[in-house]
């Protein structure tokens, strides 16, 4: 039905351009708020990567002395196993360890190609039920023959978790007042188009038009609007990547940065974000006014 | 066509706007609802519409309930009701021929149907040479054709007219009710609320006068008082 698509697309532009101001207010907003919901997004990948970069997601390793003796990793596993505390052992091999150090720095070639394998040591991985218990694998393992080192990760990833977590936590609760903002701008923005139109609405709903014929058009609007804030912040949020991360590729070894794929992994949740945003602004903005 | 048994309507503010009103209206009926102002007659029309529930009492217009009607089929009864009022209602930003062709759109008919459609019945009230005029280049007895044209161009059963000519001198007011018994004698059930007598004992028709919201007369061929 193009003819009813062009009425729809009609009526959603002259409803743009009606309360132009309210509703370039909401689309700022918008952006603002998903600009800053994305941050948030990237801010936690970007943790996410340097944990497992750092760690591997282990409590607790421990490196074994090259090269390895079968029967001592044996030994060991049988060990760490016993202890109630412990949940997890992984044996990681040399190869293993190679592997996994290729695709945590896979956006650093450099640094792959440089790196020989052979100087990445073995490990026994230990996940713990309950982190604070290190002392105890520390104690078991203590004068056992074929351990290089062992290291606790876990006050390592505490002081990382509680740093970041402020961060991340902050930029997540200005972006959801942010986006509660938006919100209201855009039912306010659908509520005065409504009112601009309440005499042709009147009309509508004495001619016999569904409440959805009525709606749509509102509907819409708020939609357009909420999805032009988020695609522009989907464009400022490449541009902030390739701003500020892309001069850091290859600059601070040993830390791996968000990819452009991260960034677009986090357009559909903006997507979706702001979509929801809108559709729930505009029905509450639309409620009162179009009881029968 | 219209069934009103035993209706009490009293507003959320305590006035009672209708007490105990029992009216019956044959298909193919044309009445007239008269009384003072404040006598109940535009709640009876509110009423029929269903854009205000009835407190005590059955309502049933074309063969449905409209007290047991969802809200999602009350649109599908206002297309079987064309309405008119005393202040025709039109969009001024839109010519004749789209104020007609509007009705007809919302509810989703196709263009071809518009097409043909609304000249036609724009002819019929005697504005086929102004489709495409505005509202404000009319006067008030053109508009309120073009609002009759509105009402009636979806072939509804009935028709409501809450004091049509109220806004319009005597002569102008005769046109309008022309019209009205035209879209009559094609089968329309007309149900009109009006003050104004000499239109009423003009045309002879059935009269159901309300007082302060009770029927107090209810004559066939019967006159303004």
């Amino acid at each position: 039905m193009p003819r009813r698509a062009d009425y729809m697309l009609r009526e959603v532009t002259q409803g743009l351009r009606r309360n132009g101001l309210v509703a370039f207010a909401a689309v700022s907003t918008t952006f603002i708020a998903l600009l800053l919901f994305g941050l948030a997004l990237l801010i936690s990948r970007q943790v996410n990567l340097m944990i497992a970069a750092a760690t591997g997601n282990v409590e607790v390793a421990v490196y074994l002395t090259d090269p390895v003796n079968p029967q001592a990793v044996a030994t060991l596993t049988g060990k760490l196993q016993e202890l109630p505390v412990v949940s997890n052992v992984h044996y990681e091999t040399k190869e293993e360890a190679c592997a996994r150090f290729k695709q945590i720095f896979a956006s650093q070639r450099a640094l792959v190609e440089n790196v020989d394998c052979n100087t990445l040591p073995a490990s026994l991985r230990v996940k713990l039920d309950d982190p604070q218990q290190y002392a105890q694998v520390a104690a078991v393992l203590k004068g056992q023959p074929g351990i290089d080192r062992i290291v606790d990760q876990s006050g390592f990833l505490n002081r990382l978790f509680a740093v970041t977590r402020v961060f991340r936590v902050g930029v997540l609760i200005v972006s959801m007042v942010m986006l509660i903002a938006a919100a209201i701008l855009i039912a306010n923005t659908v509520r005065m188009g409504l009112f601009a139109r309440r005499k042709e609405i009147g009309i509508m709903k004495l001619v016999g038009a569904t409440n959805w014929r009525i709606r749509a058009p509102f509907l819409i609007e708020g939609l357009f609007e909420s999805l032009i804030g988020a695609g522009a912040a989907v464009l400022f949020l490449f541009g902030l990547k390739v701003a500020f991360i892309n001069p850091l590729y290859g600059t601070i070894q040993f830390v791996p940065w968000v990819t452009n794929r991260d960034v677009v992994a986090v357009i559909p949740w903006l997507l979706v974000a702001g979509a929801v945003v809108a559709v729930v602004a505009s029905m509450a903005g639309m409620r009162r006014f179009l009881d029968v | 066509m219209i069934t009103v048994q035993r209706v009490t309507k009293v507003y959320r503010n305590g006035v009672v706007a209708l007490e105990d009103v029992s009216v019956e209206v044959e298909k193919g009926e044309f009445v007239f609802i008269v009384g003072a102002s404040g006598s109940g007659k535009s709640t009876f029309i509110r009423l029929l519409l269903k854009e205000e529930e009835a407190s005590k009492g059955d309502i049933y217009v074309a063969g449905k309930n409209l007290a047991k009607l969802s809200p999602w089929k009350v649109p599908y009864l206002r297309r079987n009701i064309g309405t008119v009022f005393q202040d025709f209602k039109l969009l001024q930003d839109k010519t004749v021929f789209e104020n007609v062709a509007f009705a007809l759109d919302v509810i989703g008919k196709p263009k071809h149907v518009i097409d043909q459609r609304v000249p036609e019945i724009l002819e019929l009230v005697g504005l086929g040479d102004k489709l495409n005029g505005y509202p404000d280049e009319l006067s008030g007895g053109e508009q309120q054709r073009v609002s009759l044209a509105r009402a009636v161009v979806n072939r509804p059963l009935v028709l409501l007219a809450d004091e049509p000519t109220g806004n319009l001198d005597p002569s102008t007011s005769v046109d309008i009710m022309r019209l009205l018994d035209k879209v009559n004698r094609i089968g329309t059930t007309v149900v009109m609320a009006t003050h104004d007598q000499a239109i009423v004992d003009a045309m002879r028709r059935r009269v159901i006068e309300l007082d302060c919201g009770r029927v107090i007369r209810d004559q066939s061929r019967g006159v303004y008082s």
